[in-house]
């Protein structure tokens, strides 16, 4: 069993290295980074190539909307992190539902931004900063998006009385996955918008 | 007896990734023709390797059947995990099965492109068009079977499960990798394009490299089976 084995992970002196979650996801994690990492690449290799145009296109996008997204995923990574603690100490961890909603407010903002985006006249046809900006922020919003089911995930079982060994390794995956989505952010955010 | 049609069956995914690979390089499609290829240019390379395209795709239609054991290995297996899996096991062989028209039908449209390459060049185009659309833009099958043997994986709850659970998170992340050919539609160059880094590159070396695995994993799965499951002894017809 699974739980047994996250057991003795558990009961395991405090130097004994623990990965969070389970050592399998990290492959999925680390790939998944290692996908977004060719996205950046393809970024800087248009920045390099066309700094006018990519420019021009940057001015188009809304830096205070991305700011105000950079401000709510870093917010929701916080409360995470705290509801995993207090999830490890068996104490309700309240903080999480509000992670939720800052992740849904990203959607949100998103979608505003695209909206505005596209109302002005620039669609993934315009150029290829636009492409990599409509295609690349929306394969992000993707993972975001099962990144909300994971932290429904998180506060579904918050409101369990008591976590099994089990039970804990399914929060910190779900953590560790909703994490590696505001990583990716906190790259494509300076890279789209700041980048000058 | 079981055991070693399963080994025998699983094993297929080997020979398939040698001959499609082959196939490919047979007909001289590393690297793929582009979508931005004027008409003449598109209707001169079919003129030029009428007989290597010709041949590599034979070679590939002949792989596209050596998937089919491999996929019933993957479904019997799944249903050795545990046999409530069932379900899961009949949706990898359905989108098993979808893989092979997935590769059929590209071949078949590549076969008639290569059948009259002195034709006018904007029909061999139209042809051409459609050939390398249908045979990069089919990732779907393949993003369900994943996703779906990724799921049955992690169904196991055994102390030492039937495959590793690794696997599972492997199958999921290959599904996110085949997810960009989708793309192809609105791109004529760019790493979305049909031979482009995304949409090509990374989605062929995903996909040979889930075969090689899991067909590795898969080969060692059937030989921890059990192999005594005799077959029910029948009553004689009256």
């Amino acid at each position: 069993m699974t739980a047994t084995a996250a057991e003795t992970e558990h009961s395991a002196p405090p130097h004994h290295r623990h990965i969070p979650g389970e050592p399998g996801l990290w492959i999925f994690l680390l790939g998944d980074m290692i996908m977004f990492s060719v996205f950046f690449g393809f970024i800087a290799v248009l920045h390099g190539r066309h700094p006018r145009m990519f420019r021009a296109s940057q001015q188009a996008l809304h830096p205070d909307l991305g700011l105000l997204n950079t401000l709510l995923l870093l917010t929701a990574s916080a409360l995470v992190a705290r509801g995993l603690r207090q999830l490890r100490s068996g104490r309700p961890a309240r903080t999480l539902p509000w992670a939720l909603l800052c992740a849904l407010g990203f959607a949100a903002v998103k979608g505003c931004e695209y909206a505005l985006v596209i109302r002005d006249g620039h669609t993934p046809s315009s150029n290829d900063f636009f492409m990599y900006y409509f295609v690349f922020t929306g394969i992000h919003l993707a993972h975001l998006t099962i990144g909300i089911g994971a932290l429904t995930v998180l506060v579904v079982l918050s409101r369990r009385r008591a976590l099994s060994p089990g039970h804990l390794l399914v929060a910190e995956g779900a953590a560790a996955y909703w994490h590696m989505v505001d990583l990716l952010w906190l790259v494509l955010f300076p890279l789209f918008y700041l980048v000058a | 007896m079981s055991r070693r049609i399963l080994i025998a069956c699983a094993s297929f995914g080997y020979l398939f990734i040698a001959l499609f690979f082959a196939a490919l390089l047979i007909a001289h499609w590393i690297p793929p023709m582009a979508p931005n290829w004027s008409a003449e240019r598109v209707a001169a390379f079919y003129t030029d390797h009428a007989n290597s395209i010709r041949t590599g795709l034979v070679v590939m239609l002949v792989g596209a059947v050596a998937t089919a054991p491999f996929v019933a290995a993957l479904s019997s297996l799944i249903r050795r995990i545990d046999s409530r899996l069932a379900p899961l096991a009949a949706i990898q062989l359905v989108c098993g099965a979808a893989n092979v028209a997935a590769i059929f039908v590209p071949v078949l449209i590549f076969t008639a492109t290569a059948y009259r390459p002195d034709r006018s060049p904007d029909i061999t185009m139209a042809l051409n068009d459609l050939g390398w659309i249908s045979l990069v833009m089919n990732a779907f099958p393949a993003i369900g079977q994943a996703t779906v043997v990724g799921v049955a994986i992690l169904a196991d709850k055994r102390p030492t499960p039937l495959l590793p659970r690794w696997a599972a998170y492997l199958n999921f992340w290959m599904a996110f990798l085949f997810l960009p050919s989708i793309l192809l539609t609105y791109f004529k160059t760019g790493p979305f394009a049909w031979n482009g880094i995304l949409s090509f590159w990374v989605a062929a070396s995903a996909f040979g490299a889930w075969f090689l695995v899991m067909t590795y994993l898969m080969v060692r799965a059937a030989s921890r089976v059990d192999d005594d499951r005799a077959p029910a002894v029948l009553e004689p017809v009256a």
